[in-house]
């Protein structure tokens, strides 16, 4: 096939087909029977890798940027806004970019090396030798095991920023327990929280299509499961950022 | 379940923490060897840490093609202080001080997103392409090979390695950084119309140079973090095609939470001391 493409045109080939993979989950979704039983396991093997590192990448994050913010209120005298810079920055930046910096580096590598796998072991071409559709077997229940998974941890990670951020605040910088809890509606609220679960399904989605585009396409060895499930991870927070700029400019000029 | 199977699991229960202790001392074996290695590696190996060096900045194989991991860190970074620059002037023009968003521009960009993003964009390039590399090397037996040809592998791979990382950490800094200051600009002066007197005005008025020099300590604690946890995780990858691609994730959500934490306790130890911000002037 790339034998035809002048070379100029070959990294578009890759790019062509990611959107024909998408095309055809979006299309395999509406055909029955679904996956159940797949999207569930799958949800449930996202849930295990990623729990534990949501957490503590979730804290690193969190913590610093409460730590920092508190110094520059602190020298402001208005440490009584922490709460609601708290709020900003859990709801809708830090939860929804954590959440898809997790699913992508653990769910989507070990999603990305599973299906390379088994690219590389035939068993891909043995499904569709015997007639079953691997976008429809493999990759709509993982795309939609993401999303929920996705969701929840986005619930999770926003919950535990602000308790983190509450407690680091309250007992190691001196802010007010209530100033810092009557300041985090000022500017959170039900659109900020809605706005943050639409982000993290963006991005789930996107980073599980990646990772099966990716672990699909693996072709040769050893050496390049590992080099796939490297750059889907790449590829992945490198498209995610500017969408994360893009949702966010959006935010502002609709809300 | 089998009575034999239910006991079995009690005892994997109750020795799971034991184990996860087993691996760390593991792993803190490995890394201080590692390091003690540092010396006799760069005194020898002189010629294979510059070509890591430069393996390191540009990347390999597909990732070559968009420029390497030099151009991957700057995009996110730039997207990151991007981020940064908007979510400031929204909310500082909210209370009406919307003027002086080029100060909390300057401020978040350089203390927070640049090192933080820089850590994520560190571990998921060089970081996961490192493992994969040295995961496939063990896989085929090359690193036995080497050690039959009496080339100390620990030596000739890992700390070489690490190394590498330290030296091509700098310019990567001074790009990652520059990217960040460069969308904060672009953001306030042309989206936001702050205006460029202004913006350079409030800008180089709170941007304190230390802050750029903590941030690289930040960066550089690291990028040591992420070599020694992704040589780690390749040196001792198993499983055949399948295992490299596994241990790449499994390093990856390693030397991701690992990052975070360092970066957290660095800028707490830096910031804490030394606080460098001062409203007043």
């Amino acid at each position: 096939m790339s034998a035809e493409v002048p070379p100029v045109l070959r990294p578009l080939v890759p790019l062509g087909g990611f959107f024909a993979m998408a095309l055809d989950a979006v299309q395999a979704a509406l055909r029955r029977p679904f996956q159940w039983r797949e999207a569930v396991s799958q949800a449930w093997f996202v849930v295990r890798v990623s729990l534990v590192p949501t957490v503590l990448v979730m804290l690193g994050f969190m913590l610093l940027v409460i730590f920092q913010v508190n110094l520059l209120l602190t020298d402001l005298g208005a440490l009584d806004l922490s709460g609601g810079i708290a709020g900003i920055a859990a709801v809708q930046q830090i939860g929804p970019f954590v959440t898809v910096v997790v699913i992508a580096g653990a769910g989507g590598t070990a999603i990305c090396a599973d299906l390379g796998a088994r690219t590389v072991r035939e068993e891909i071409a043995a499904m569709e030798v015997l007639g079953i559709d691997p976008v429809q077997r493999l990759v709509v229940p993982r795309v939609l095991a993401m999303v929920v998974v996705g969701q929840v941890l986005n619930v999770i990670i926003c919950a535990g920023g602000l308790v983190g951020g509450y407690l680091f605040s309250v007992y190691l910088q001196g802010a007010t327990p209530g100033a810092f809890l009557d300041s985090i509606p000022l500017f959170t609220g039900i659109p900020e929280l809605i706005v943050s679960q639409i982000k993290a399904l963006v991005f789930s989605v996107i980073a599980a299509l990646i990772a099966c585009y990716r672990g699909l396409t693996v072709s040769g060895g050893s050496k390049d499961v590992g080099d796939a499930v490297n750059q889907a991870v790449v590829i992945t927070i490198t498209v995610l950022v500017p969408v994360s700029l893009t949702i966010t400019l959006v935010q502002f000029a609709v809300l | 379940m089998s009575q034999r199977g239910a006991a079995r699991t009690v005892r994997e229960v109750v020795m799971a923490p034991v184990r996860t202790i087993d691996v760390l001392g593991r792993q803190g074996l490995f890394y201080g060897r590692v390091l003690g290695l540092v010396p006799a590696t760069v005194r020898r190996y002189r010629r294979e840490i510059i070509r890591l060096v430069a393996e390191l900045g540009m990347g390999v194989g597909a990732l070559a093609l968009i420029g390497g991991s030099a151009a991957i860190v700057g995009s996110i970074t730039f997207f990151a202080g991007a981020v940064a620059a908007a979510q400031g002037f929204e909310s500082s023009n909210s209370i009406g001080v919307g003027s002086l968003s080029p100060l909390l521009a300057a401020y978040f960009t350089a203390r927070l997103s640049t090192p933080l993003l820089a850590g994520v964009a560190l571990a998921v390039t060089i970081g996961a392409a490192t493992t994969s590399q040295i995961g496939a090397m063990r896989i085929s037996e090359e690193i036995d090979a080497l050690e039959v040809m009496s080339v100390p592998p620990m030596r000739y791979l890992v700390t070489t390695r690490v190394v590498a990382g330290l030296v091509v950490i700098t310019p990567l800094y001074i790009f990652a950084s520059l990217a960040g200051f460069l969308a904060d600009y672009l953001i306030l002066v042309f989206f936001y119309d702050t205006g460029a007197g202004n913006f350079s005005h409030y800008f180089f008025l709170y941007l304190t140079p230390l802050d750029i020099v903590f941030a690289y300590v930040q960066v550089v604690a690291m990028v040591v973090v992420v070599m020694l946890v992704h040589t780690y995780y390749g040196f001792h990858a198993s499983g055949g095609p399948a295992g490299v691609g596994e241990c790449v994730g499994r390093s990856v959500r390693t030397s991701m939470s690992a990052v975070m934490l360092v970066n957290l306790l660095v800028a707490m130890a830096l910031y804490a001391n030394f606080d460098t911000f001062n409203l007043a002037g």
